[in-house]
């Protein structure tokens, strides 16, 4: 800031007043000056060359209340009264405040330079102007000047007159204050933001791309039981070696690396707390952003206790039921009555649907948790699907099941949960298209990803649809064909996580009333090095 | 089936508290020529009862009324009276497998489980059988 000020004023300083003021003190006539329309009535007075100057010129003797002489832009600044200007106050004559209080700085300075206190001084002082732009309008501007007091007459001799250069500075003036009020505007917002993150009960942390630590809010400061002075301009993983451990580790690199956001939840066995963290790639570096979610994840803890303890307690019942239709078909058979035998496998069947659903709810809630581990081996995509697409054609006879694969790749993945995945797709395209239509699945090579493409010609999706459609519990409603959804609406939402665990991405693309293609994109092997959610 | 003399009789014990999978599970597998015995509790004799018997299958579940059935099979294996039995974990949750096949058990199977799966097994162990 200050150099700014000083370079503006500086440049302004005197360039025009001081090739004026040598041409005078040499007594040269400036022949560029000559050119110039002089009006014939001006006094052909030595100061005659300042008289159209785009300054104000003002030459006092010892009076310092009585100018000399005033340039044409000197009487028009300085009012009509000019002459009068700085004489004192006199009763009903108004002079502007601030005129007032360069009078007093005005005395002093030419009293100073007349006793040769001093060989120069400059006064800064905003002028309030009122200009006349037409005889109705009129106009109050505020204008800086900047005055320049420059004594004359010889080294040695007494100084004989003093002139003032008045220079406006509104210009730069105002482009330093519009500067200065964009500084203090960044300033305040920085204030504020920092004010809101320190306030936040949120771990807040910023890191440049060296890992050092560049900014580090109160509630960090607390978690890591070190105070903010200490750890700044530090290295990250010398200062919180807590987070060298590899489940931490992995995500902060990952993020900074590939310049990715990434999340995950984190357990401080120190103080017993799960943290949910943030991963910000920002053009400096790395923001950290950690909530602490103790609390959410006792409820999932509780719901999944409460989920795996219900579903034990009713999958007893379900096994005894299980067993009595079973020892029931077994006896029935046996004497050879037929004719019961139906309403035993329709008890039997329904028992295998409702174990179905109990297994898919336990099953959500674990996979969405990320607490089931995955058994990774290396195995044919093309053979998975055939073998899929085989499982299918015995229940979904009515379906035209054709495959297209053409991947000839190996991928490494959990083959049983990928085909769980597969099957649960190409079975709801067989259970949301018309009997007898066509359902197609495509696997192709792109890179080092597979894409398996599942089309049917169905009933399509809705935006809606579209939206929710992977979400836990959400389920398409068949209006059309006055279908009942079955099931729990977690198939989609248990194939995605898988997908996304693998780090993969599942997707869908359709036109309502026109079918929908499904898509899975799985990388031939997982490279990440970590697991999770990465959106 | 009626062929098969009681002596002949392959006997399976079920270690399970829970009446509705013992009461028609003994009426099916006695209806097979089985001999099956429920104990609905595991105590301080039950090993030496076994290693007595000497049961040529033993379906055990791995939640009993306050016991651990791993705790149990362990000492089944442990115990070289019984340790050639062959034993069966039973158990809801799907997770317990691992630590049951850890704890000794031959096989594992998940509850809910048809009379088909369960005879399965049976076969597998008693292949003499004839269902």
């Amino acid at each position: 800031m200050l150099n700014l000020k000083g370079t503006i004023q500086k440049r302004k300083k005197i360039k025009a007043p001081k090739a004026a003021f040598l041409a005078l003190s040499k007594n040269l006539t400036i022949k560029s000056l000559k050119n110039k329309k002089v009006g014939k009535n001006y006094k052909k007075d030595k100061y005659f060359l300042f008289e159209e100057a785009s300054f104000m010129v003002l030459v006092f003797g010892q009076d310092e209340a009585r100018p000399l002489y005033l340039n044409k832009l000197a009487k028009r600044y300085c009012g009509p009264s000019c002459e009068n200007l700085l004489a004192p106050a006199r009763p009903n004559f108004k002079i502007n405040p601030i005129w007032q209080g360069w009078r007093k700085r005005h005395a002093e300075a030419l009293r100073a330079l007349f006793t040769k206190k001093i060989p120069m001084r400059i006064i800064n002082i905003p002028l309030h102007y009122q200009s006349r732009l037409s005889s109705r309008e009129r106009r109050r501007s505020e204008r800086y000047f900047k005055f320049i007091y420059q004594p004359l007459g010889s080294k040695t001799g007494p100084i004989t007159e003093v002139i003032v250069f008045g220079l406006e500075v509104s210009e730069q003036l105002l482009l330093v204050n519009q500067v200065m009020k964009a500084m203090e505007g960044l300033r305040e917002e920085r204030e504020k933001t920092s004010v809101i993150l320190e306030s936040i009960s949120d771990v807040f942390i910023a890191i440049d791309r060296k890992w050092n630590i560049t900014y580090m809010n109160k509630r960090a400061e607390f978690m890591h039981g070190k105070p903010q002075s200490d750890s700044l301009g530090k290295k990250l993983w010398s200062e919180f070696p807590i987070y060298k451990k590899p489940e931490f580790a992995n995500y902060v690199r990952g993020s900074m690396q590939q310049r990715k956001f990434l999340e995950f939840d984190y357990f401080y066995a120190f103080t017993n707390k799960w943290w949910h963290y943030r991963c910000h790639p920002t053009p400096e570096g790395l923001v950290l952003y950690a909530s602490d979610i103790t609390e959410k994840k006792e409820m999932e803890l509780q719901k999944d206790a409460f989920i795996a303890h219900t579903s034990h307690e009713l999958k007893t019942p379900i096994t005894s039921l299980k067993l009595y239709a079973g020892t029931l078909l077994y006896k029935l058979k046996k004497s050879k009555d037929t004719s019961l035998t139906t309403y035993v496998e329709g008890i039997d069947e329904r028992l295998n649907k409702l174990t179905g659903l109990i297994n898919s709810l336990l099953e959500a809630s674990r996979i969405q948790r990320g607490k089931i581990s995955f058994n990774k081996t290396k195995f044919s995509i093309d053979k998975l699907v055939e073998e899929a697409v085989g499982n299918i054609r015995k229940i979904a006879k009515n379906h035209k099941l054709t495959v297209k694969n053409s991947s000839l790749k190996m991928i490494e993945a959990d083959r049983g949960r990928i085909e769980q995945v597969f099957i649960n797709l190409i079975n709801n395209a067989c259970s949301y298209s018309p009997s007898g239509s066509e359902v197609v699945v495509t696997v192709t090579a792109k890179d080092n990803n597979i894409v398996v493409a599942i089309k049917d010609s169905g009933i399509g999706l809705t935006e809606k649809d579209k939206e929710n459609i992977f979400k836990s519990f959400y389920q398409v409603n068949d209006r059309e064909r006055k279908k009942i959804p079955s099931g729990l609406g977690l198939g989609l939402s248990i194939s995605k996580n898988i997908v996304e665990a693998h780090g993969g991405k599942i997707w869908v693309e359709s036109i309502h009333g026109q079918g929908s293609t499904f898509f899975i994109l799985l990388p031939v092997k997982d490279q990440r090095g970590y697991r999770g959610n990465n959106r | 089936m009626s062929k098969v003399k009681k002596q002949e009789k392959k006997s399976i014990f079920f270690i399970e508290d829970e009446v509705g999978i013992t009461v028609p599970l003994k009426a099916l597998l006695e209806d097979m020529g089985f001999f099956v015995e429920i104990i609905p509790r595991i105590n301080s004799k039950l090993l030496n009862t076994i290693a007595n018997k000497k049961p040529d299958l033993i379906f055990l579940d791995i939640l009993l009324a306050g016991e651990d059935g791993r705790v149990f099979c362990r000492h089944l294996k442990e115990n070289r009276e019984t340790k050639m039995i062959p034993v069966v974990m039973m158990s809801a949750y799907p997770n317990a497998k691992e630590s049951a096949l850890k704890a000794g058990a031959d096989q594992f199977i998940e509850k809910p489980f048809s009379v088909h799966e369960l005879l399965e097994k049976v076969d597998y162990y008693l292949s003499s059988s004839n269902f």
